[in-house]
């Protein structure tokens, strides 16, 4: 049976969103933001998740504090929340994260509040330093949440020195945190999976291969990394992260917790939203679980002065605004779907530079910058995807290539970055037996090439 | 992390009838063996080229004094002869505001024959390098880890030390940013040291030191911390331990600071300085480029 592109997109998305309050279907892929939208307005929770969800995002990641929910009698929080987060406001407005997002087709995770808040103390009512009455308070979150959370992580970057004497070390992250904390989440929920902080300074190598000495594996799945965009440029280090917790850990999950930052000031749209699809399409080609983008941060660009992240959310009387990093992201999320339908094929095709200097001995010279990221994947819907970008986007170059595929493959197509839904047929021939693929250009921001089985 | 060294051996550059020129032939002028002009009035690809022999997995190190250009004007590429295809290119990421040197180390893939080509790709400019010089050396990794920073300016001194695999050190490559916004300041000073038997600095002489322009360190604007490629030309002795610090080269303040990058120890012969205080669970982000007798 021969499906278009379109119609594969829709019967995934019907199969996602039709199962409602049963187990949300694993899509394979890390696409997920970190959202600071909680809400007890149960219509604004669901306008903003459905941003999320029309983002292409296969999870939602957000921030949880044991403050917020039960003051203890304090009112400390009077100084910076409204009653709308606090007490039982907050409780409704983590119901509706979870449920609706679960609806819509996400998986929730949740990162749980650390000592760090409040200069040592896990509350600013409870004096006693320790995690005793926190864990508490998890166990209860972990009931009520019971198979609804694809993963929580505990803490954040507490592989640095903290207050109250922490001294950042492994074994005191182990003792204060992580065993107390995933004790209390696996009683309330024996099936949660769980994370360590996103570390600082990722990936923190050897401190996270310390974790697992320490016994990390009986108490958790996977490990997780605060990452810059930088290090996405060249992947050398996260690399050798994934080989190293593998090689003691083979089971291990990845979750990049509050991946990106594209650079905040002064770049174009264009550059931020290059650097916004590099990123995700890394994560997704180097086979992480999860890596949750900043949905709305500081970010002022040359253009359009947003001082926003990837976008603002709609309200009751404003649509929202959607930045070109925001729809370079639904690209990549709505175009490299689904990792376990999909292929690495990368030797299905092969890059030919277009430009020929005329020398006088008549040798061939090309100065088309090397080396830019091509891959290739055959989607399980019967279709051949090319990405290829350079990836310095700080300092671009552009390149023009010539693509040769087999000829199975016909009716190439461009993606276009910014519209996921848009195609742009290309010029293709038949050269030495293979299609050819004419003057392809390539720069910071991905291009994307789509072309069809002939057997389909 | 473990050492990650590559290393090449019997490296030898060979020109083969000088540089030939490449383009239009009144766009270049090729002075000498060392000194080429080009001059494109429209967007246009010219330059010179030049036959070099290269081993495998090292790198071309190419050097030359460059007048002022703008960003992405100046191209080196080192091209496979057979195919033609780049294997190795580099172009100004930012403008060359004053006569600088300019150095980069191009990778020489599989080795074999070459062309090396010095000009300007599809650009409108006029280029005018002298004292052009082509090297084929190893590249010592201490480390490529990129998750820490290291402060240089308002009296902090970065370095590290590492152990000499060649006979002469030809360059170093950091990954380096200006800290903050258009502050201006004091130029970047790299200076090469011996390591004594005793461990101690010996400060008596720098065996090498260069000055690079501030105008040349990448930006804050862009939050890119970019490799840098910085000749410090010094007679080593492979076995032997050695330190290259940065400073700068007059006192500033924490706003005029540059940033370093570099991670968890990854060099066992070697750790990363503070102040010249040894720092052993850490590793500035420097590849050693060297060159064998």
């Amino acid at each position: 049976m021969k499906h278009t592109s379109s119609q594969f997109l829709l019967m995934m998305f019907l199969a996602v969103t039709a199962t409602g309050a049963g187990d949300v279907p694993r899509r394979e892929a890390p696409y997920s933001v970190v959202y600071y939208g909680l809400t007890s307005d149960e219509a604004q929770a669901r306008r903003q998740l459905q941003t999320v969800r029309d983002l292409g995002c296969t999870g939602v990641h957000t921030l949880v504090y044991w403050w917020q929910a039960e003051t203890l009698g304090g009112d400390y929080w009077k100084k910076d929340y409204s009653p709308d987060l606090i007490g039982e406001n907050y409780d409704r407005a983590i119901d509706h994260f979870v449920n609706i997002s679960r609806e819509l087709g996400m998986r929730p995770s949740l990162r749980l509040g650390s000592f760090r808040e409040f200069d040592g103390k896990f509350h600013p009512m409870d004096d006693s330093g320790t995690p005793d009455q926190y864990a508490k308070w998890v166990t209860k979150l972990a009931t009520r949440y019971r198979g609804k959370i694809d993963h929580y992580v505990i803490g954040d970057e507490e592989n640095h020195d903290g207050p109250g004497g922490f001294d950042g070390s492994a074994n005191a992250y182990m003792q204060k945190m992580l065993v107390p904390l995933a004790t209390a989440i696996r009683k309330g929920d024996p099936a949660a999976r769980i994370s360590i902080c996103g570390t600082s300074s990722a990936p923190a190598t050897r401190w996270v291969l310390e974790l697992i000495d320490l016994g990390l594996p009986e108490y958790a799945d996977g490990v997780a990394c605060n990452f810059w965009h930088h290090q996405m440029q060249e992947p050398v280090e996260i690399e050798d992260f994934m080989k190293r917790v593998r090689a003691k850990w083979p089971a291990a999950k990845f979750y990049a917790n509050g991946v990106g930052y594209a650079p905040n000031r002064n770049l174009h749209d264009l550059t931020q939203a290059a650097i916004v699809a590099q990123s995700m399409f890394r994560l997704f080609d180097l086979g992480w679980d999860s890596a949750p983008y900043y949905l709305y941060t500081f970010c002022t660009t040359v253009d359009t002065r947003q001082n926003y992240g990837l976008c603002s959310v709609p309200s009751a009387t404003d649509a929202g605004s959607f930045s070109d990093a925001w729809k370079a992201y639904q690209t990549i999320a709505h175009t490299f779907y689904d990792r376990s339908t999909m292929k690495r094929l990368d030797n299905a095709a092969r890059l030919v530079p277009m430009d020929r200097v005329q020398l006088v001995d008549g040798a061939p010279l090309s100065l088309t910058p090397p080396a830019p990221l091509f891959r290739v994947y055959e989607s399980g819907d019967g279709r051949l995807l090319i990405y290829l970008a350079y990836p310095d986007a700080a300092f671009p170059q552009t390149g023009r290539w010539r693509i040769r595929v087999d000829r199975r493959w016909h009716e190439p197509a461009l993606i276009e970055a910014l519209d996921y839904r848009r195609r742009t047929p290309l010029t293709s021939k038949v050269v030495e037996s293979m299609l050819e693929i004419e003057d392809v250009t390539v720069c910071e921001m991905p291009t994307i090439i789509e072309l069809k089985d002939r057997a389909r | 992390m473990g050492l990650l060294t590559t290393t090449c051996f019997a490296l030898a550059v060979q020109g083969a009838g000088g540089w030939t020129p490449v383009g239009d032939p009144r766009a270049v002028t090729i002075v000498d063996t060392h000194s080429v002009t080009i001059a494109t009035p429209e967007k246009a690809t010219a330059g010179a080229l030049l036959a070099v022999s290269t081993p495998r997995a090292g790198a071309l190190l190419v050097t030359a004094d460059v007048e002022p250009c703008a960003a992405g004007d100046l191209a080196f590429s080192l091209n496979d002869a057979d195919s033609g295809v780049s294997i190795g290119q580099f172009r100004n990421p930012l403008p060359i505001t004053a006569k600088s040197t300019v150095v980069a180390a191009l990778s020489t893939g599989g080795g074999g024959l070459m062309r090396l080509f010095v000009g300007a790709h599809d650009r409108k400019t006029r280029l005018v390098m002298s004292s052009i010089r082509q090297c084929a050396v190893n590249a010592q990794r201490v480390s490529s880890c990129t998750s820490l920073g290291a402060l240089v300016g308002d009296s902090r001194v970065a370095g590290q030390s590492f152990v000499a695999a060649g006979d002469r050190c030809e360059a170093v490559e950091i990954r380096i940013r200006q800290l903050n916004e258009n502050t201006g300041g004091p130029d970047l000073c790299v200076r090469l040291f011996a390591i004594r038997p005793d461990g101690a600095i010996d400060r008596s002489t720098p065996l090498g030191m260069t000055v690079i322009r501030r105008s040349q360190v990448p930006p804050a604007e862009m939050d890119a911390a970019r490799a840098l490629t910085i000749p410090l030309p010094a007679r080593v002795a492979r076995g032997q331990k050695y330190f290259v610090e940065f400073s700068s080269v007059a006192p500033c303040d924490a706003s005029q600071a540059y940033l370093l990058l570099g991670g968890p120890d990854a060099y066992p012969q070697g750790e990363r300085f503070e102040n010249g205080n040894a720092k052993p669970d850490s590793d500035l982000c420097l590849t050693i480029y060297e060159a064998h007798k």
